[in-house]
């Protein structure tokens, strides 16, 4: 019995947060639904005590639960990303102007239980359950984008993620189904370690033998991840899901969702090409996979950049940067390094807040002017000075210029690269950053280069308040990274 | 012998699922995957796996067939609109690309399975003992524990979803 | 080996052959019909108008899908109750495991998280049937009129959860 209480104790963030999505559940049902506010403030409160439990574990040395789940710093670094951006994100959907606060306590389960499959990702070298976990992650974004189905593009966007997500699980299941085949195990440690001479011959063996079937294999579960993180040529449903959500869900997608995947593309490869046992067969054929995701990352960041300077709607835009930076983060993992992992994953912590802080002010724009074209941010800057003056800030991380996080975060990415040899990368993205500048610098002239059209903007102070620490956050960061740049490497997997 | 039945179960797997895509009744296709459907409870009873097999014929052929029928018919799609959708033209012009991307991917997997190995006759045995449902059991209560909690969490966000994008719309009508 | 399912494929052809051997022998001494009056649902009387399909209510749906989770549920719970007694008992396979009371609070739990899922369904009124006549009244509106029809049954429910309660749900007519 003992044997099972001790791991019960590792698991105990995700007990409390399976708690806390039931609880909300039960708590919907039990006010009839009829102001789904309390449900949203009880959300608030179980994720601040799931992220106390979080912040004592960081440093613990890694233990294992239940033969699944790693209880590690690595995946306490995500779960605390995904905790401090469903805590943000509930907020945005407290301050919604567009919703209607009654029978809507679903949104608050279906985002914890989002943030339980995340979990369950970040912490696991088994394949079963990381699917599971992106699997359970997958089916409660589908329902949140299409959370309002009366609306035709929300509608339209859910369905466009279920034909997409579904086909991507399949793909991916595919290639877990002949990574099994191939190896024997699920387990990615155990994979990575097996010296081949035991049946069935395990990865070193399968790679000396000949190296096609397992490149099909990784080739089929990358496009599970490049799917979540929306990289090309997975990142179809972006545009058109981005903009059909209502605006807190496309706020999780880009920044949860996308972190889950990274966090999760980072411990696969992580653990089967970069532990302390991998075989040097396998440790050699990294090598070429992250040459693989170099040539993604470039294609990825022009096409995204390239996308977003045609773009009209604000939601459209950043969905593309989005892409973008998807790209930006695979040259950290390209370079199949610790520090290169390093730098992506401050780069994750970077995205937190500049795009957090983009989306918060798309949400109060709409909530105010009942649109998101750019066309409508005219003299926006004049009417709202503070949140415009916070995305301006945002605008400017995003493209990579000092004295933001966003500098920092590229400077990072650019230096790991460049250490890995990939020059020719590198050029790309700087590149790339120089054409971002256009479109993000289209949308600050919108705010202050126009003169202001009539109407007033209607306050929500804590909602602005929110959006200025963000900002206020990203140039603090951005002079004085040391602080995130010694927890993740904290945190770091290797 | 074993092989021979193997062979001809995914044949008639691949057929029934080609039936699916190709059929112009919606109905037809229905029927073609559950074919589909039998013939890989077949394969999971060849392997031994025979509790798979069953739940397998429980919630694909049973379940999720009733589903697809629910949706059939809820899109109420007359005669005359599945007849002006001409499949046999529109899969023609992308017979190519099928073709290319089936061809290829079949060609590699009979590689990755030639490679797998494993396939001795100890090997086979040993898979066979773990499709008992006791043994099924102890390996879901055992090793996969947590597995099958998270699946509970994901049964009831899967409720929780439908519940919610099948309810009429109410909040936009002031709109 | 492969006679172990021989009477599972027996039976199963069997039922094969029997369903087109009727439909086959049924073909061959039918009358043949001639005239397409003879097809007609009702050779005499009414002429039916319209074709048999008709859209369903998407309720119906709803109930399909949460057939569904609970029909995985089963498949789930099957290998659990096969256990269930060993690994309380120590015997069997379970012997020295010690798996006893865990397996079974395990159980419950999974069971007790499904149930929420019954209940949020229950008391969201998708197992209420009563409001099928409400439909009836939305086939007066014109086509296009779906933010009515929504606006009806909310009418209606509120009404009914009224009536159910006799509280007041002022806010849900704001």
């Amino acid at each position: 019995m003992d044997a099972y209480i001790e791991p019960l104790k590792a698991l105990a963030p995700e007990l409390l947060l399976t708690a806390a999505a039931l609880g909300a559940l039960v708590l919907d049902l039990l006010m009839r639904g009829r102001d789904s506010r309390f449900v949203g403030y009880f959300t608030l409160v179980s994720l601040a005590i799931v992220a106390i439990i979080l912040m004592n574990r960081i440093g613990d040395e890694p233990t294992a639960a239940f033969g699944m789940v790693v209880v590690d710093n690595f995946g306490t670094f995500f779960k605390l990303f995904t905790v401090a951006s469903l805590a943000v994100v509930t907020i945005f959907v407290l301050s919604d102007r567009n919703e209607s606060h009654h029978h809507i306590g679903e949104y608050y389960f279906l985002l914890l239980g989002a943030a339980i499959g995340i979990f369950f990702m970040v912490s696991t070298n088994h394949l079963l359950l990381l699917m599971l976990g992106l699997e359970l992650l997958s089916l409660a974004s589908y329902a949140l984008a299409g959370f309002h189905k009366g609306e035709r593009k929300s509608a339209e966007a859910a369905m466009k993620y279920v034909v997409f997500g579904g086909l991507s699980a399949g793909v991916m299941l595919y290639g877990i189904s002949l990574l099994y085949g191939l190896t024997g195990t699920l387990d990615l440690v155990e994979m990575a370690k097996s010296t081949g001479e035991a049946m069935p011959a395990g990865l070193a063996g399968q790679l000396t033998t000949s190296a096609v079937p397992v490149a099909l294999a990784m080739v089929l579960v990358l496009a599970g991840f490049a799917y979540k993180m929306s990289v090309v040529p997975f990142h179809f449903w972006t545009p058109d899901v981005y903009e059909g959500a209502p605006t807190p869900v496309t706020t999780f997608l880009a920044v949860a969702s996308k972190a889950a995947g990274v966090a999760a593309l980072l411990r696969f490869l992580g653990a089967l090409f970069l532990g302390p046992d991998v075989q040097s067969v396998v440790a050699e054929y990294g090598a070429s996979v992250g040459q693989l995701l170099a040539i993604l990352a470039a294609v990825t960041m022009t096409l995204g950049n390239l996308s977003a300077m045609r773009q009209t709607s604000l939601k459209r835009l950043l969905a593309y940067s989005s892409i973008a930076h998807a790209g930006y983060i695979l040259i950290g993992v390209a370079t199949m390094t610790g520090a290169g992992f390093e730098a992506a994953m401050f780069y994750m912590a970077a995205y937190y807040f500049m795009n957090l802080g983009a989306f918060g002010f798309v949400l109060y724009f709409e909530g105010t002017l009942g649109s998101d074209s750019i066309e409508a941010l005219k003299g926006y800057g004049f009417k709202a000075p503070l949140i415009s003056i916070a995305m301006v800030t945002f605008l400017v991380s995003l493209t990579g210029l000092p004295p933001t996080i966003g500098f920092y975060g590229k400077y990072l990415l650019f230096k790991e690269g460049l250490d890995a040899g990939m020059y020719w990368l590198v050029g790309v993205a700087a590149l790339n950053s120089v054409v971002s500048l256009f479109y993000y610098f289209r949308i600050a002239k919108m705010l202050f280069l126009k003169e202001p059209a009539s109407g007033s903007v209607p306050r929500q102070p804590l909602f602005a308040g929110l959006l200025a620490v963000l900002c206020v956050l990203t140039i603090y960061f951005g002079l004085l990274p040391d602080a995130i740049q010694e927890f993740v490497r904290n945190c770091l997997l290797i | 012998m074993e092989q021979l039945v193997f062979y001809s179960l995914g044949l008639g797997a691949v057929i029934g699922a080609l039936g699916v895509v190709t059929a112009k009744n919606p109905i037809l296709s229905v029927l073609s995957l559950l074919w589909t459907f039998f013939c890989l409870a077949c394969v999971y009873l060849l392997i031994g796996f025979e509790f798979l097999a069953v739940a397998q014929i429980l919630v694909y052929a049973g379940a999720i067939m009733v589903l697809f029928l629910f949706v059939i018919m809820l899109l109420n799609l007359g005669t005359s609109e599945a007849a002006d959708f001409d499949t046999a033209r529109a899969m023609g012009r992308r017979l190519p690309l099928v073709l290319l991307v089936g061809c290829t991917l079949a060609a590699l997997s009979i590689l990755a399975a030639q490679q797998v190995g494993g396939t001795s006759d100890e090997a086979r045995a040993d898979l066979r003992s773990v499709g008992s449902l006791t043994d099924l059991a102890q390996v879901m209560f055992g090793t996969y524990l947590l597995a099958f909690e998270a699946a509970s969490i994901l049964l009831l966000a899967g409720t929780v979803a439908v519940v919610m994008l099948a309810k009429r719309e109410r909040r936009k009508n002031a709109a | 080996m492969y006679f172990d399912y021989l009477n599972v494929f027996l039976f199963a052809s069997v039922g094969f052959i029997f369903v087109f051997a009727n439909v086959l022998i049924g073909s061959l001494i039918r009358p043949k019909r001639k005239h397409p009056e003879g097809l007609e649902v009702y050779e005499c009387g009414e002429e039916a108008i319209g074709e048999t399909w008709i859209k369903f209510d998407i309720r119906y749906y709803t109930v399909a899908l949460v057939y569904v989770i609970f029909a995985v549920e089963i498949a789930f719970l099957f290998p659990w109750a096969i256990v269930l007694t060993d690994a309380m008992a120590g015997t069997g396979a379970a012997e020295g495991a010690g798996i006893g009371l865990f397996a079974l609070v395990e159980g419950l739990m999974f069971i007790a998280i499904l149930f929420l899922g019954l209940w949020y369904v229950w008391a969201k009124g998708d197992l209420d049937w009563v409001l099928a006549y409400s439909s009836k009244e939305f086939e007066g509106n014109a086509p296009g009129s779906a933010g009515k029809l929504g606006q009806s049954v909310e009418e209606l429910k509120a009404a009914s959860e009224a009536e159910a309660e006799e509280s007041d749900d002022s806010d849900e007519a704001a």
